[in-house]
């Protein structure tokens, strides 16, 4: 049984129709490029699976687990963290408190007496995966910077960090090296890969730079106006006619 | 039926001043995005304007009409304008809704210096004469009082849609209404339609003050502050969009309000609780179950995401040095403060402390709700009441001890906390904050009047506090007991602050829909923090009424938690600090006003009112602010004089780390949300 089951899934904004009838499963420790043009539908897809959004029709299931009545907190402890296309950090804490609240959060809910008594400093062995998580992703030095402070580039990594430090089965990243330049791109790119790897996350990956993708992922789904219009290997996805005229409009000459 | 139709008639003029109201809430909404709170209050300056001009300058009323309604009306408006809203960052929800509270407490008190606080008889009518019967409907004689309001809404509804429709303003106006920024790079002037928005909806203020006058026997302020309420419910029901359903709206809930009143039993404290209470119902109702108006201020402006992110606030670094001297002068104050009001300090100043005391601890709930979890809540003097009509009906009808009473009365809150804060869960800022107002115009009207609550008219008579044969009521005792209470709340908040709660909730603050994304729950811990923050209000309620020992409802009325939110807002709203500073503040000025000429009776309110506006500047409160700033120049000077010791330019250690502004040197962000080119290998 696969990890991540999407049947039928379909969703509309007013008169926009942002996913009309998806279908696709995920295997587990998989790695799945899902690219398409501008509006196509990947991040609505991923609010979906979230639950950030109510769905029209269709259903998700996350390890045989039906998830369409659970609310989003619910779904993230199943084990799916997610990253944000528009930035999505807390900007009073430092990046530190970002990876403690990941993983205080990835223990589940505290007691009410153990949430208002409980220090709000890592303790001693909390510290030692924090600080790891950190170092992975460069991030050692920012550790007690407010993350208001710091450039985009650097708020996308600690968004990754923190989605990784809750332990996640599945990891939906949207976006993850806009704000970053060549080099940086290359090397999230390999972290990124081999993080998956080690800690056998299976991955979803939005990303328009395509060597990323190349990097990074097996398995390439090619979403259009949200249909899905092609799967499969990314080159093999890339030289269909469909995926060509998607990216490239009606004109373009097939090749 | 001849009744049914009489009440609705009698309903009809005050659903149009409703409905005016409503249309220049929504037209400064939609410009400026501020929701202005003040809006009654303007409109009860024209009113009261107009009112000196007919009635002491004997003018004819259509001079008095030009000056209060169209001079100066949109005087006042442009001026709030200008001076005032337009320093606030854009999206500055908070400020803006703390700016528009402080005028809204600053108007009438102003005019009562200026104007004197005489009752005002018999208001005359704008158009009509008021007991002329025009027409009959049926059997139904409409008289000017009715007529006057409903010929003069329509009129104006009229005009402004043709104008919102057709003139070029209306055009530049919806260009600003959907960006700002937008707008202004297209050549629009923004800040000249903004003005004219706040010029137009304020004379719509003033008209429907002016109307509004001659349908009560006498013109009172308050009257119009909570109008503004009652307007809000029926912008709400338009959606803050349509003009014609607003006024839809505002004539069915005039009429809705008489006709219930007309079959309940008249005199029945239930009666008249519900007539008052309905709007307030109404626009609670409608905030919870209208979907699109849960978030209101989120209505963003596109080119908002352009924004570099906000200064962080520089830590408040301190020398090491300082931070024994810093505790020991804290003992010592607290000792001397001890001491000194146990003796030598006049009776009556310290009863007066003993109430800044007790408000501190109800100022502390704003460090939770403010500080911690980022929302404003405008029913916190309801909280208060709560907690001291729950243990003074305890203590006086079953005798429990009202020293046991600070405890229960806190838990009596906390569950009513609970109550407001689960419908209140999904809202965003501005509509939770009028959820709360919402609240407590509920409470005033039906819940606190009745004799098993606030006692009713007579109010309670609490009895003392009492320890073996000791009176802790006395002022003296009860400054040393409330000290206690309040260290004890004190230390409660700040270990919530630092703790897991802290973090989470400034995790939340920061962002939701990530925290959510983590597997917080984040409803929970915004239920347990309001739930806290009502449980401090309590506490506060029963100590501020045990020293009083007499409290009717009229203590906790919604008024008093404006004044609260403002006088916060204004020390300190994040820090424990802040709401000490902030309780004793109030007393004190109070006490030393008592000396000052009875005429200036609402010179404290007007002083907060006014130190809202620093809110802009310095959104840590006044008194944080200076501390941080006195905390640089110490270390600073602590700095220079180690270079100075060590002989030469040495690195200078103890500079600060970071400056004020530390956050603006680095470069600016690129948009978020701004995708990467596609980089699709076209030739392959
Ligand atoms: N909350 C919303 N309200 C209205 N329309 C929406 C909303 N969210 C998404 N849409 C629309 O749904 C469509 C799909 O948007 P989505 O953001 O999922 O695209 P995307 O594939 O992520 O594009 P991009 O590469 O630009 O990020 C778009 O047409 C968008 O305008
Ligand atoms: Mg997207």
């Amino acid at each position: 049984m696969s990890l991540l089951e999407v049947v039928d899934l379909s969703i509309s904004f007013g008169g926009v129709q942002a996913l009309a009838g998806v279908t696709l499963s995920v295997e587990e420790g998989e790695m799945v490029g899902l690219v398409g043009p501008n509006g196509a539908g990947k991040t609505t897809l991923f609010n979906c699976l979230c639950g950030n959004v109510a769905v029209d029709e269709g259903s998700v299931r996350f390890d045989g687990v039906v998830m369409d009545r659970l609310s989003p907190y619910q779904r993230a402890r199943l084990g799916i963290r997610r990253t944000f296309q528009r930035v999505e950090v807390f900007p009073d804490l430092s990046v530190e408190e970002h990876l403690l609240v990941a993983e205080r959060a990835r223990l589940g809910q505290p007691t009410l007496w153990r949430a208002l008594s409980r220090r709000g400093r890592e303790s001693a062995s909390e510290r030692v995966g924090i600080q790891e998580m950190m170092e992975r992703f460069g991030l050692l030095e920012l550790a007690g910077t407010p993350v208001a402070a710091l450039s985009l580039g650097q708020c996308r990594l600690v968004e990754l960090a923190r989605a990784l430090q809750g332990r996640p089965r599945m990891l939906l990243a949207d976006e993850p090296s806009s704000g970053l330049d060549a080099f940086e791109t290359a090397e999230l790119a390999s972290t990124l890969r081999s993080m998956c790897e080690e800690e056998g996350v299976t991955l979803v990956l939005v990303e328009h730079d395509l060597d990323m993708v190349r990097k990074v992922v097996g398995r390439a789904v090619v979403l259009d106006l949200g249909r899905i219009v092609a799967l499969g290997s990314l080159e093999q996805v890339l030289a269909d006619p469909q995926v060509r005229r998607a990216y490239l409009g009606e004109e373009a000459p097939a090749s | 039926m001849g009744t049914f139709f009489d009440f609705a008639f009698t309903g009809v003029p005050y659903g149009c001043d409703f409905a005016i109201l409503a249309v220049g809430l929504v037209l400064t909404y939609r410009a400026t995005g501020v929701f202005n709170l003040a809006f009654g209050a303007q409109a009860y300056l024209s009113a009261l304007v107009f009112y000196v001009l007919v009635r002491s300058s004997h003018l004819p009323v259509w001079a008095a009409a030009l000056v209060a309604i169209l001079g100066l009306s949109p005087a006042v408006g442009i001026f709030l304008d200008r001076a005032l809203f337009r320093l606030l960052p854009p999206g500055a929800t908070v400020g803006k809704l703390v700016l528009s509270v402080g005028i809204l407490i600053a108007i009438p008190n102003i005019t009562s210096i200026v104007f004197g606080p005489a009752t005002r008889l018999s208001p005359p009518s704008l158009v009509f004469n008021l007991n002329e019967v025009y027409f009959h409907v049926g059997s139904v004689p409409v008289n000017g009082l009715e007529l006057g309001p409903a010929v003069v809404t329509v009129l104006v509804v009229l005009v402004l849609l043709a104008l919102l429709r057709w003139s070029s303003i209306g055009l530049r106006m919806r260009a600003v209404v959907e960006s700002r920024r937008l707008a202004q790079m297209e050549g629009v002037n923004a800040s000249g339609v903004s003005s004219f928005a706040w010029g137009l909806s304020s004379v719509l203020a003033g008209l429907a003050g002016v109307l509004l006058a001659p349908l009560d026997a006498s013109l009172h302020s308050s009257d119009y502050t909570s109008l503004v309420v009652s307007a809000m419910a029926v912008a709400v029901f338009g959606l803050l969009r349509s003009l014609p359903r607003a006024l839809a709206g505002g004539v069915i809930l005039g009429v809705i309000q008489t006709i219930v009143a007309g079959y309940l039993p008249s005199n029945s404290t239930l009666s008249g609780g519900i007539q008052a209470a309905l709007p307030f119902l109404l626009l609670a109702a409608l905030l919870v179950g209208v979907p699109s108006m849960r978030r209101l201020e989120e209505s963003q402006d596109p080119l908002s995401v352009c924004d570099p992110p906000a200064p962080p606030l520089a830590a408040a670094v301190r020398d090491r040095r300082l931070e024994r001297p810093m505790r020991v002068g804290f003992w010592l104050l607290v000792v001397a403060f001890l001491v000194s009001s146990a003796t030598w300090i006049p009776g009556d100043w310290v009863y007066e402390l003993g109430i800044g005391l007790s408000l501190s601890v109800v100022f502390l709930s704003y460090t939770l709700i403010t500080g911690m979890a980022g929302q404003i809540s405008l029913c916190q003097a309801t909280f208060a009441g709560v907690g001291c009509f729950f243990a003074g009906q305890l203590a006086i009808r079953l005798g429990f001890p009202m020293l046991a009473g600070i405890a229960i009365g806190g838990a009596a809150a906390a569950v009513v906390g609970v109550v407001v804060a689960v419908p209140a869960l999904r809202l965003g800022r501005l509509p939770l904050a009028l959820l709360t107002l919402a609240f407590a115009l509920v409470a005033d009207n039906l819940i606190f009047p009745y004799s098993w609550a606030g006692g009713g008219a007579s109010g309670l008579f609490l009895p003392e506090i009492r320890v073996g044969s000791m009176n802790l009521s006395n002022p003296r005792p009860f400054v040393f007991l409330s000290c206690v209470v309040l260290a004890i709340c004190a230390i409660a908040v700040l270990l919530v602050q630092r703790g897991h709660l802290g973090r989470a909730l400034a995790a939340i603050r920061g962002s939701e829909i990530a925290s959510v994304s983590l597997g917080l729950n984040v409803n929970r811990a915004k239920i347990v923090v309001f739930a806290l923050a009502a449980a401090m209000a309590g506490i506060g309620g029963v100590l501020y009424g045990a020293v009083q020992q007499a409290v009717s409802p009229n203590d906790f009325v919604y008024e008093y938690s404006l004044v609260f939110v403002v006088v916060v807002i204004t020390t300190g709203a994040t820090t424990v600090e802040g709401a000490i500073q902030a309780g004793m503040a109030y007393a004190i000025i109070a006490q030393v006003l008592t000396y000052v000429p009875q005429r200036l009776d609402g010179l404290e309110p007007i002083l907060f009112a006014i130190g809202t506006v620093t809110y802009a500047a310095h959104p840590e409160g006044i008194v944080e602010y200076q501390r941080r700033i006195w905390m640089q120049r110490v270390g600073r000077l602590l700095a220079r004089w180690d270079q100075q010791r060590a002989g030469g330019p040495g690195p200078r250690s103890g500079e600060a780390p970071r400056g004020e502004h530390a956050g603006q040197e680095r470069s600016p962000a690129i948009a978020p949300g701004e995708a990467a080119p596609i980089i699709l290998g076209t030739d392959s």
